[in-house]
């Protein structure tokens, strides 16, 4: 398992497009996916259902946690995709 | 006749035929459904039908409404791919020994409950698009729904009624034969309002009972202006109705027609017509060939739903990107107009007693040079691109005028040290909102390249009239005697200054005062893009050197009644010209 924290830095937070990029870009890897905020609610980043119903706003610190074979490339990935939030 | 009320969420008039949308809401049959490998299998068949369907549906958006339609129909296909979620439902299904048909729609409520208690507008409506695709699910696995599209096929002039309707119904529907939409719920906003204004046809929202009210095939005539629907009119009141229908068809036509064409009153004298604009969506709409540039492009959203200041060059792809569609055409930036009435956390403005009178616009940027540095250096750059010119909001004083150019110079002095391109020309002038700048106009003009008198907020100061004040609203008045002495004040300061003076308040756009304006000299007037059509095609029936004696009985007027009846005489005059 490998853990590594990321902030949501945008000023839509997980919405529209950024969602759907996060989703397509979790689906590439194998790994099971797990992003947690702080107040500890969890969502699977796969499901567009999920990560829409979390609400992930402007300002939010997640934790991003994979397991699997690609753990490690997934977690860096995702964390810079999170972190590099522009739009 | 029976009429119902609504609101009117896309204008105009509407006469046609009643097809009813029924049902579509209500839970799909539960049933014991033992083989759970039958279900899977019948849940992927449907999938894959669904996924078909939007595809097709996609395409047939992109090419009959649009990019931003069709882009509903790929947020569709992702979330039918959301397998995390079906396979929630499939498991129910499981555990359950029921249908699957069933087990959607109880997780698809589960999800909707969890959007239900979130305030942010954008996810509701993304609840809406899960709560259609399941709809889609369901009726595609019970065979249930879709021939309300082949009615509304068999029948010319339909007017559309329903309890609202999904993207997926409206892109079916054949858009030649509808003449209008009524829907029971939904607001403004709805799908079905945005689908009307693309088509430019009427849309009321929130016509409560209507679906009750008709069997279907009812002739009914919809005024979206009034708000109204009525079902089955008798032959006089339905006459009237499509006579009404036809005038207003024309003057929609002329109004489109004047938008792309120079404003220019009988005896030769050019007005631009410019909009006001400074929201993403408006920012979008923006069409440099319907109006003459921007009067008004107001920067606060930039600033707005972020952590921290946004930087030089996140502003400059804004200004630049304005600048670069108006294609040569006119672009004033007015720099930040923000105060304590519009909080910003991370601008730590402390709350004020009276936000109108206090730390704001102007005001702030002066006192915090760095905060209004960034923002002149991506105006300027933007000048690169375009017709950018700078505004300042809420000057008081002559001195605040020279401190902000003096901002303005150095702002330019550290671009040319870093070999960046602008205008350097670049025309700066100022709002002229207060009364103090009104009263000043004359030594304001002198140092300032243009005037344009911010009529909102100039009435509230004049009048000392909170406009969000319901019971003093009564005194915000345009016609105000003391507000039209104010702007003729400024206008005769800007005159013999020689500078370009403008509108860019709601006034602007006021039918009742163009003739003032016009024979004050006015050289611009900017107002929303809605509106443009209509008041060059006013201006192109005033005859300015006639008007302008007229005009001048309104300043020895004595009471605002006064003025409005003389200038609805004159407007009556001008409308009925031929």
């Amino acid at each position: 398992m490998f853990t590594a924290n990321a902030t949501i830095k945008n000023q839509t937070g997980l919405h529209a497009r950024p969602a759907a990029q996060l989703v397509a870009l979790c689906k590439k890897f194998s790994s099971n996916i797990q992003i947690t905020d702080a107040s500890g609610k969890k969502f699977d980043p796969k499901s567009i259902i999920g990560v829409l119903s979390a609400g992930i706003s402007q300002g939010a610190d997640v934790q991003v946690t994979a397991e699997g074979d690609d753990e490690n490339e997934a977690v860096r990935q995702i964390v810079s995709f999170i972190n590099d939030l522009a739009e | 006749m029976k009429t119902l009320k609504g609101i009117g969420g896309s204008k105009g008039y509407a006469a046609g035929t009643a097809v009813v949308k029924r049902g579509g809401s209500e839970a799909p049959e539960r049933y014991a459904a033992a083989d759970h490998a039958a279900e899977e299998d019948r849940f992927k068949r449907a999938q894959a039908a669904c996924e078909a369907h939007f595809a097709e549906l996609e395409e047939r958006a992109a090419r009959d409404i649009g990019a931003a339609e069709a882009e509903i129909f790929s947020a569709y296909r992702m979330i039918l791919g959301d397998d995390a979620f079906f396979k929630k439902a499939l498991d129910r299904a499981k555990s359950e020994s029921i249908n699957i048909e069933y087990a959607i729609y109880e997780e698809c409520r589960d999800v909707l409950a969890m959007f239900e208690s979130m305030d942010d507008q954008y996810l509701r409506e993304r609840a809406a698009d899960i709560e259609n695709v399941c709809r889609e699910l369901i009726g595609c696995l019970s065979g249930t729904g879709g021939d309300f599209a082949v009615e509304a096929g068999s029948v010319n002039d339909v007017i559309v009624v329903a309890e609202d309707l999904t993207p997926a119904e409206t892109v079916k529907l054949d858009k030649a034969r509808i003449r209008g939409f009524v829907t029971e719920r939904g607001g403004v906003t709805s799908h079905t309002v945005i689908l009307a204004k693309a088509l430019g046809i009427p849309a009321l929202v929130g016509v409560r009972g209507i679906i009750g009210e008709l069997a279907g095939k009812e002739t009914l005539i919809v005024d979206a202006y009034a708000g109204t629907v009525g079902i089955n009119p008798d032959a006089a009141t339905l006459s009237e109705f499509m006579e009404n229908c036809e005038r207003e068809k024309k003057l929609q036509a002329e109004y489109a027609l004047s938008a792309g064409k120079p404003a220019l009153t009988l005896d030769g004298f050019h007005i631009d017509v410019l909009v006001n604009t400074g929201d993403a969506d408006s920012i979008k709409a923006f069409d440099a060939q319907k109006c003459d540039g921007v009067g008004l492009f107001r920067t606060e959203f930039v600033y707005m739903g972020r952590a921290d200041y946004p930087d030089e060059d996140a502003q400059y792809e804004v200004y630049g990107d304005i600048a670069r569609r108006a294609s040569g055409k006119e672009v004033i930036i007015r720099t930040l107009d923000i105060g304590g009435d519009k909080q910003l956390s991370y601008m730590g403005i402390p709350k004020e007693d009276n936000p109108f009178l206090g730390y704001r616009a102007i005001r702030l940027c002066l006192d915090r040079p760095e905060v209004f540095q960034a923002q002149l250096r991506a105006i300027l750059r933007a000048s690169a691109h375009g017709g950018v010119k700078i505004m300042f909001p809420m000057i008081v004083t002559l001195e605040e005028l020279r401190r902000a150019k003096e901002c303005v110079e150095r702002a330019k002095q550290s671009l040319r040290g870093d070999g960046l391109p602008f205008n350097e020309d670049i025309a700066v002038g100022i709002m002229v909102e207060t009364p103090a700048a009104a009263f000043l106009a004359d030594q304001l003009a002198k140092e300032a390249d243009f005037f344009s008198i911010g009529s909102n907020d100039l009435i509230q100061y004049v009048t000392a009239t909170d406009r969000m004040n319901e019971r003093v609203q009564y005194l915000y008045d345009s016609c105000n005697l003391s507000v039209l002495r104010a702007i003729r004040m400024v206008a005769a300061s800007a005159v013999s200054a020689g500078i370009p003076w403008g509108i860019c308040g709601e006034v602007a756009s006021d039918e009742l005062l163009l003739s003032v304006w016009v024979a004050l000299g006015v050289t611009e007037l900017s107002m929303t893009p809605s509106q443009v059509g209509k008041i060059k095609r006013l201006i192109g029936r005033v005859d300015k050197a006639k008007i302008t004696p007229e005009i001048e009985r309104v300043f020895e007027m004595r009471s605002i009644a006064e003025v409005k009846e003389f200038l609805g005489g004159l407007l009556r005059k001008l409308n009925e010209a031929e």
